[in-house]
């Protein structure tokens, strides 16, 4: 049994608090933007001090002294509701925390400020990491609810006809998967009487084969998992979000949708450990996203689609390692999501440059721009490199464990389909690349004002991350692999 | 029929980009059409289902005799609202189908 | 919209879909009672009994208390999206309309009788946060129960000329102030437990203190935080109060932006 961990609920409601201040503050711009960068750099550090371990919140301890009437399978259970806090969780959360500050920092460099928007990263940020860290199926289900609504407000804030139906449209598909998420642990409670994932994945094996009860709540949560992980039905919607939300906090979006992927999907695995099928079925639904949103991507004409469709398409790629099921193909899966954010953030933010400094991002209209931004220009080709697969950048190591990942669990089909997958996905950005940046006879006009400098910093320092990741991968990938041994899923 | 694909293509975007664009179209007509016969060949190959492996196989055929495939795809992935709602109906169903039934 | 048979053949396949759907749900619900088993609910109220009499309330704000702050963000989360769709704090700005004048009027009777009501909804609101610990009831509905009173009011006589009169500000600040209270008995409990026990635990019920681990009672002075009545419930009132304001502050928010919005169309 792990130690309790004091600082770990503050992940969470240090963002919470925060959000509610500068939500009180909003139109005192000053102060707006001195606690959002001053709250930043607190968010970046604590994940980096807090000790491994679980947090009881409320102080309830694990018990096992419980009359035989309450029919509980296991002999210990958590009583009130934990977090639990290790490698991959803090890997995941600087990673969230840094691009959260970019993103926040890009939103402030551009006299966005304003204290609700603000309020509302800060919500998104506060129940990401809630995702991220929550050990009990109902917490995690609140905290979904705050992430979708949040991030729907996010794009209502742009105030263009296009976003707000986008933002409509995410809603009333959260209200199917929130429903269907709800009752898939309503199900399992009422059948197992427990809430904590990890006790309810030891009390489903003692209670043997999945009950009907238990198979429609794998079913239900399936589908809750596609819809905040935006893969196959959902990938439309999901890709309009990216595409109506401003290009930085599409960035963050983009970011906050994979690792609630990797986060539920680790909890899907946990409490149907040993369930085969839903493996098997979560692959099926992983490629077909591939396929689709690549297909997508190369069909774009308008960079923030492109950009969108190939972000769905990267999700897909994540869960194809954990449909795989083996320890290394999920830790594969892990890897390539924490790679793929990092490359996406990239190119997500050379869209809001794009976007700032000659006012479109329609590709045909677009061009000549390597003359005017040369070094924007070439860190976008190394982040076209970076997000394909290309030695020496970080994707590549993600890529080929997957493809390692799919000899060794007997697919070797697979390898073929994700080389096939990132060259298509070089294309489609390289397409963009040569339109925005090469492609003679430009129609666009030239913002001088814009200069971009912060915008530049961020790119140039992520794509130097990128570059660290991927000649030192075992830096990142040895933890999650440990981890994921370690839950034995 | 291969040797006269991109006069295809040309017919068929003409509204659209030319040059770039079918070469992109072209790049994911021939993604989507490995795609099918990969994973035709690992249903087959990995599936203990006979009915299974038929579909897969019926899909194929299907889906080889209607190419270019792109241009459907695209259809079926418009920001519509109808469209998003049938596929989620239908994976609602499926997911139920594929967990109680056991396929 | 016009629908080909192409559309028509899809509507007839994603309605077998729902219905095979619904059919399979409806009878997972139906045959659910067999599998039925108590689990932790009954260890919850089992273990409720001493901290406060009603046992709903010990769940809500001291077994899955976080949960229940995470349903307050839920609620605040959407409040402040409804202010953003009306333009408050969006990226393009807040323009600020003109309060409309009440275009139809209301009857005497709605007049005469919308105040009295008023107050009386308002002083039951109050007694029900108040009672949360005791009696059925608590933040949320209490909080309601507040909003809908002012709902009345600004229904019948108009933004300009309501008794109830809020500014927008007000609401902001009582809202925020709900919310703090609750995040910051949190970290209270945090800090306390880590002061005197080594480990912290968020939202530990220091008035109550049941697993006598904080023991500031023995130095001579009262529990952090324990509320003054016979049931000693500890931090769960005032949970209930923190929730309370939020609850009304946000519906009420919301009220005011709908009055606003009205001539609009």
């Amino acid at each position: 049994m792990l130690n309790n961990s004091t600082l770990i609920p503050l992940m969470v409601v240090l963002p919470l608090i925060m959000a509610i201040l500068v939500n009180f503050l909003h139109q005192k711009d000053k102060s707006v933007k001195f606690i959002s960068i001053v709250s930043l750099i607190v968010f970046v550090f604590i994940p980096v001090v807090t000790l491994y371990g679980v947090h009881l919140f409320s102080g309830h301890l694990r018990t096992g002294s419980f009359p035989e009437v309450s029919k509980i399978l296991i002999p210990e259970v958590y009583m009130g509701i934990v977090y639990s806090y290790g490698a991959v969780q803090k890997i995941l959360m600087v990673v969230l925390t840094i691009l959260t500050g970019f993103s926040v920092l890009a939103v402030i460099n551009k006299k966005m400020i304003s204290g609700v928007y603000m309020a509302m990263i800060f919500i998104s940020l506060a129940a990401s990491s809630a995702i991220i860290l929550a050990d009990d199926i109902f917490n995690f289900f609140v905290f979904t609810e705050i992430l979708v609504v949040a991030q729907a407000a996010l794009v209502i804030a742009v105030q263009e006809a296009k976003s707000f139906k986008a933002a409509f449209k995410y809603m009333i598909f959260g209200t199917i998967s929130g429903a269907s998420i709800l009752l898939g642990i309503a199900l399992l409670l009422g059948s197992y009487g427990l809430l904590n994932i990890t006790d309810l994945s030891h009390a489903i094996q003692a209670g043997g084969a999945l009950t009907p009860i238990g198979l429609v709540a794998v079913a239900l949560l399936t589908l809750g998992w596609l819809y905040e992980s935006g893969l196959f039905p959902f990938h439309i919607i999901k890709s309009n979000i990216y595409e109506n939300a401003r290009p930085e906090i599409s960035a963050l979006l983009q970011v906050q949708s994979k690792f609630v992927l990797v986060a539920m999907a680790l909890i899907l695995f946990r409490v149907f450990s040993g369930y085969a099928l839903l493996k098997s079925v979560i692959l099926g639904f992983a490629i077909f996203t591939v396929v689709i949103g690549s297909v997508m991507a190369l069909q774009q004409v308008e960079l923030r689609k492109l950009l969108s469709f190939v972000a769905v398409s990267q999700a897909g790629l994540v869960a194809v390692g954990f449909g795989l099921g083996t320890p290394f193909g999920i830790a594969a899966g892990i890897f390539h999501a924490i790679n793929d954010v990092l490359s996406m953030a990239i190119l997500f933010f050379i869209a809001s440059f794009v976007y700032d400094k000659f006012k479109t991002t329609k590709l045909d209209e677009l061009g000549e721009g390597l003359q005017v931004v040369p070094l924007v220009g070439f860190v976008m080709l190394l982040a076209t490199l970076a997000i394909s697969g290309v030695p020496p950048f970080n994707s590549y190591q993600s890529e080929w464990r997957l493809i390692q990942a799919s000899a060794q669990a007997g697919v070797p089909e697979l390898g073929i389909l994700v080389i096939l997958l990132s060259v298509a996905t070089f294309v489609a950005i390289i397409k963009a690349f040569y339109m925005i940046f090469m492609k003679p006879g430009s129609k666009v006009e030239v913002n001088k004002e814009v200069r971009g400098n912060l915008t530049k910093a961020i790119i140039v320092i992520l794509i130097l991350a990128c570059l660290l990741i991927g000649l030192f991968p075992n830096m990142v990938y040895d933890p999650i692999y440990n981890f994921v041994v370690s839950l034995g899923v | 029929m291969l040797d006269r694909v991109y006069e295809i293509f040309h017919e068929k975007m003409k509204d659209k980009g030319q040059g770039m664009g079918i070469g992109s179209a072209l790049t994911s007509e021939f993604l989507m059409l490995s795609f099918l016969l990969i994973g035709t060949i690992l249903v087959l190959r990995t599936a203990n289902s006979t009915i299974l492996g038929f579909g897969a196989l019926i899909i194929l055929a299907g889906v080889l005799f209607t190419v270019p495939t792109v241009f459907k795809v695209e259809k079926e992935n418009t920001d519509s609202i109808n469209l998003s709602s049938f596929y989620v109906a239908l994976t609602l169903a499926l997911l139920l189908i594929i967990f109680l039934g056991g396929i | 919209m016009k629908t080909s048979d192409y559309q028509q053949g899809r509507n007839i396949i994603a309605g077998v879909s729902l219905v095979i759907a619904s059919f399979v749900i409806l009878r997972t619900l139906f045959q659910f009672s067999d599998y039925l088993i108590p689990g932790m609910s009954y260890l919850y109220n089992l273990y409720s009994g001493n901290i406060a009499p009603n046992v709903i309330t010990v769940i809500l704000f001291d077994f899955r208390g976080y949960d229940t702050l995470g349903e307050t963000f839920i609620l605040i989360t959407a409040v402040i999206t409804t202010t953003i769709v009306f333009g408050w704090g969006s990226l393009k700005g807040y323009k600020k309309k003109e309060t409309p004048e009440m275009t139809e009027k209301s009857t005497v009777i709605q007049r005469l009788m919308a105040f009295p009501l008023a107050i009386f909804l308002v002083a039951f609101g109050v007694t029900i946060v108040l009672g949360g610990h005791i009696s059925p009831g608590g933040g949320f509905p209490g909080g309601a129960v507040i909003a809908t009173g002012y709902f009345l009011t600004v229904v019948i006589y108009g933004l300009k000329k309501t008794p109830l009169r809020f500014t927008h500000r007000y609401l902001v600040n009582l809202s925020t102030i709900g919310a703090l209270i609750f995040l910051l008995t949190g970290v209270l409990g945090l800090v306390a437990t880590t002061y005197y026990y080594g480990t912290g635990y968020y939202l530990y019920n220091t008035g109550v203190d049941p697993y006598d681990i904080i023991h500031v009672g023995a130095f001579g002075w009262d529990n952090l935080l324990d509320y003054p009545d016979p049931t000693h419930p500890g931090i769960l009132p005032y949970l209930n109060i923190g929730v309370g304001l939020n609850v009304l502050a946000g519906l009420s928010l919301i009220a005011m932006f709908l009055m606003e919005a009205r001539k609009d169309e």
